[in-house]
């Protein structure tokens, strides 16, 4: 297992202590309503994230692991973020529903470009918020010219992902 | 404030935290069935492992959003909108856009406050894709807990220009007027000009 505590978390958590610094700096409470907040949401979401990370753990290993890889693996090309572009948008839910499920393909060893891909489709095009919230609120013309103007982000990151992948290598995951 | 903590609670271990818990329990169950204790031991020991690596970062990460949220109130941020245009416009709404935390009942206010208060097409589609590529609050709580550093900063460099592409396009896309077929009733939404 990497280092608990890698550079990551470090520039993280100096990233939290300049933060905490300037909302000091304010003399107005913000330190303490901010880190609160901090707080509350870690309590709000703590508990799920950890059913998510267990259920994922399960899921991955139902996945049948060979069919996951040949349709979404690295070595799946276009093929995998094509798929990655076409699933995306019938994920309700938010964050909740698909980051747990991209952790569970991840792990039953889907690629990173049709993961990317996915994520990117999921919260661009994602059918249930354009219904709920888009069309009601900004109008179906201004939903039509966003996703004309977005048509090409899923592709796009697909092809960047696969790029970044193979100049640096995978992502190590925390595990 | 008994009350505030108890709803937090309440909220904590509400209807998606079981879903969640069902689901893994389903999971947990067919795992056992279809591949026998040893593969529900390795998605046990894995997901500790996952656990224990990711605590320091998501109990950072949530400490992060909100100390941002704390310093960067919504609506003053929302003033930066609309008071530029051309390609720097396009910038700043991805910015201000990736800066919005929570879901879809923050941003669409946002969003049609800004319309009111006169910002251009590419800058509203360059705000809503910057918020649902780059939404710093869904990043730190959900993305990096999850999906750990890496892949989160893969995700990051791979989106991070794209919603100024897609505010540039939608400035040209051939598209009658576009804004709220009716008064949606949001003008309160607007944001904060206090001076």
């Amino acid at each position: 297992m990497p280092g608990i505590f890698g550079p990551g978390a470090l520039i993280l958590w100096a990233l939290v202590g300049v933060s905490f610094v300037i909302a000091w700096r304010h003399h107005d409470g913000r330190h303490v309503r901010g880190s609160r907040r901090g707080l509350d949401m870690l309590l709000v979401n703590g508990p799920r994230i950890c059913v998510a990370i267990l259920g994922a753990g399960f899921i991955s290993q139902i996945l049948p692991q060979d069919v996951v890889a040949a349709w979404l693996g690295e070595g799946a090309g276009w093929r995998g973020i094509v798929i990655g572009c076409a699933v995306g948008p019938f994920f309700p839910g938010g964050p909740l529903v698909i980051m747990p499920l991209v952790l569970a393909l991840l792990k039953a060893g889907a690629g990173v470009p049709a993961l990317i891909a996915l994520l990117t489709t999921a919260s661009t095009f994602g059918v249930h918020r354009i219904l709920m919230f888009e069309i009601p609120m900004m109008g179906s013309r201004f939903t039509a010219l966003r996703l004309l103007s977005s048509l090409a982000i899923p592709p796009l990151t697909g092809l960047f992902a696969a790029a970044l992948v193979q100049a640096l290598g995978p992502p190590a995951l925390g595990h | 404030m008994r009350g505030p903590r108890r709803s937090l609670a309440a909220e904590a271990f509400g209807t998606s935290f079981w879903v969640l818990a069902a689901i893994a329990g389903l999971a947990g169950w067919a795992a056992w069935e279809l591949k026998g204790t040893d593969a529900v031991g390795s998605a046990l020991s894995s997901d500790f492992d996952i656990v224990v690596f990711l605590l320091p970062r998501m109990i950072g990460g949530m400490m992060l959003a909100g100390l941002v949220q704390a310093i960067l109130p919504p609506d003053l941020v929302a003033r930066w909108v609309g008071e530029e245009s051309g390609l720097r416009g396009i910038v700043i709404a991805s910015v201000v856009g990736g800066l919005t935390p929570g879901g879809p009942m923050t941003s669409f206010p946002i969003v049609v406050a800004f319309y009111m208060s006169g910002a251009d097409r590419g800058a509203l589609v360059a705000y809503l894709t910057g918020w649902s590529l780059l939404g710093f609050q869904r990043i730190l709580v959900w993305e990096l807990p999850l999906l750990g550093p890496e892949f989160t900063l893969y995700r990051m460099a791979v989106v991070a220009t794209l919603p100024v592409l897609a505010g540039l396009l939608a400035r040209r896309i051939p598209l009658g007027p576009v804004g709220p077929e009716k008064e949606t009733g949001m003008a309160e939404a607007r944001p904060g000009r206090r001076r």
